[in-house]
């Protein structure tokens, strides 16, 4: 009976191998997967996931919700401005810009995105369109009823100032255009400087199927130098 | 411990075992939960599905009839929770069963029967109201606003999207794949089996070693996928979701957490099964190494 305890009361050294084989094995499966990993191409996955769960957009809720930023953007901003600036792209739901026209009095806050809460805030910029600074088409909407109700007033030669927290941005009415809601042809990207706001076609019954709005050409580009420099 | 040359193909075996045993564990998850109506059905309940497109569709209206001057209870009145739900079921039933092998996927049917009246009761009155002709262009104004709010409730109570998805020809893409899951299943069983024969074969003089083999191969395919898993759950990876939409961001993140739940679940049972696999095997051990002794 004692040499049958002896036996089983085993060196630690004998029992090793049988506790780090597991870990081993755990490790060097690891590997493996990290291996095919780095080996696939996965780089068009990665793209499509980057699109459908976008880091800026994590809510940290169990239900949706929005991470609204207002901020105090200053249109009387005096600070020194030169022809080229680092732009900053505004996340999800961010109040990064105010939009002057004084032509028809209009001063509203831009968010970044376009929803339901954030439309009822301001007007909204489309994320799918340039952010203000990029070469390409700005695309910005409000609701007829609300900050854009004037916007049909809007003329041919108008002027609309863009200020962000690094830079304003002039652009000057080129035409006005009015399309239908399924029409994407003012909203897609465009590869020139361009700017483009519209609203729902006011209609006193029923749903409006048109969109009327205006396009702008841009007149000049100013960021703001930054105080360390 | 083995002859090293014996460990060496116990641990080869076992390398394979676990990645085996790995898929072969996701592949049950996608045949038995992701890829069943069930699943989605199930959430409709959970996450209150109906009352969130409900509210979402009052809160739509509410703010439209600034700019339609129709009121909201004109479209709310004509619909419930319950026509909602059942609208929702239909589209799931309907993605799965395309998923699965019919021939187009169904439009979803319902009785819109009492929206119809209730617009164009109240587009007339309101003509007859405020003395508006009731010509060719009322005519397509009523039946403008009549298509408008079908679609537009179709669409709300389209929570999974999985219409958006067949029309963007993403179902397609997901029904080619579909049918391999079960095979691909059939073969991870077949192999998991050969590579514990082979196992059974390497230890046939001491069958009971197996047991720590294949214990072994059980822990580490647990392990990974549990890490994933935890990690994508911890900080709620999904809930980077880009669809803000309070319905369709709940069902498809529930949707999602749903599936890795399930595979944590079946990863945390392979560690329990793993640890009894490892108890019987230490038993075992001794209890022979008590009758070599004596």
């Amino acid at each position: 009976m004692a040499n049958a305890a002896t036996a089983v009361h085993r060196s630690p050294q004998k029992a090793l191998p049988w506790i780090l084989t597991p870990v081993l094995l755990l490790i060097l499966s690891i590997g493996l997967v990290m291996m095919v990993y780095l080996l696939m191409p996965s780089h068009k996955l990665q793209s499509y996931l980057n699109l459908a769960f976008m880091d800026s957009l994590k809510v940290t809720s169990t239900t949706a919700g929005l991470n609204i930023v207002n901020k105090d953007i200053d249109t009387g901003d005096q600070r020194p401005t030169t022809d080229t600036g680092k732009i900053i792209t505004p996340k999800f739901g961010e109040q990064y810009a105010k939009l002057v026209c004084d032509d028809i009095a209009l001063t509203v806050s831009v968010y970044f995105g376009t929803t339901k809460e954030l439309l009822a805030l301001g007007a909204c910029q489309s994320t799918q369109s340039a952010v203000l600074g990029n070469k390409d088409n700005v695309v910005i909407s409000a609701h007829v009823n609300t900050y854009f109700a004037d916007l049909d007033e809007m003329e041919t030669g108008d002027i609309v100032v863009l200020y962000t927290e690094y830079g304003k941005f002039t652009y000057r009415v080129k035409e006005q255009i009015r399309f239908p809601k399924t029409d994407k042809r003012y909203i897609v990207p465009t590869g020139t400087d361009r700017l483009t706001l519209y609203t729902c076609e006011g209609d006193v019954l029923g749903d409006s199927d048109n969109r009327v709005g205006v396009i702008c050409d841009l007149v000049s580009k100013e960021y703001f130098v930054p105080a360390d420099e | 411990m083995n002859r090293p040359i014996t460990y060496l193909c116990n641990v080869i075996v076992t390398l394979l075992l676990i990645f085996s045993l790995a898929a072969t564990a996701v592949l049950s998850v996608i045949q038995c939960y992701s890829l069943r109506a069930d699943t989605c059905i199930a959430l409709l309940g959970k996450h209150q599905l109906a009352d969130r497109v409900y509210d979402n569709l009052d809160s739509y209206y509410h703010e439209q009839a600034n700019t339609s001057g129709i009121p909201a209870s004109v479209y709310m009145d004509s619909i419930s929770k319950e026509q909602i739900s059942e609208i929702i079921h239909a589209s799931v039933v309907n993605a799965f069963a395309y998923l699965h092998g019919a021939d187009t996927m169904e439009q979803v049917e319902t009785d819109f029967s009492k929206l119809e009246e209730n617009l164009i009761s109240f587009f007339r009155t309101y003509a007859e109201e405020n003395g508006y002709e009731k010509d060719a262009a009322f005519e397509k104004t009523v039946d403008t606003a009549v298509a408008n709010a079908k679609r537009n409730i179709m669409t709300t109570a389209d929570v999974f999207r999985f219409y958006t998805l067949y029309d963007a020809k993403v179902l397609d893409k997901a029904r080619a794949v579909t049918p391999l899951v079960p095979k691909a299943l059939a073969a991870g069983i077949v192999l998991t089996a050969v590579l514990l024969g082979l196992l059974a074969w390497i230890h046939r003089k001491r069958i009971y070693q197996m047991l720590y083999w294949a214990a072994a191969a059980m822990f580490a395919a647990s392990v990974l996928m549990i890490l994933p898993m935890t990690w994508i759950n911890g900080t709620r990876w999904f809930d980077r979701f880009a669809v803000k939409s309070d319905q369709i961001f709940t069902a498809v993140t529930g949707y999602l957490y749903g599936n890795t739940g399930m595979v944590l679940m079946i990863g945390i049972l392979g560690v329990v099964i793993a640890a009894a696999l490892w108890i019987v095997f230490a038993l075992l051990h001794r209890h022979m190494l008590q009758k070599q002794s004596a």
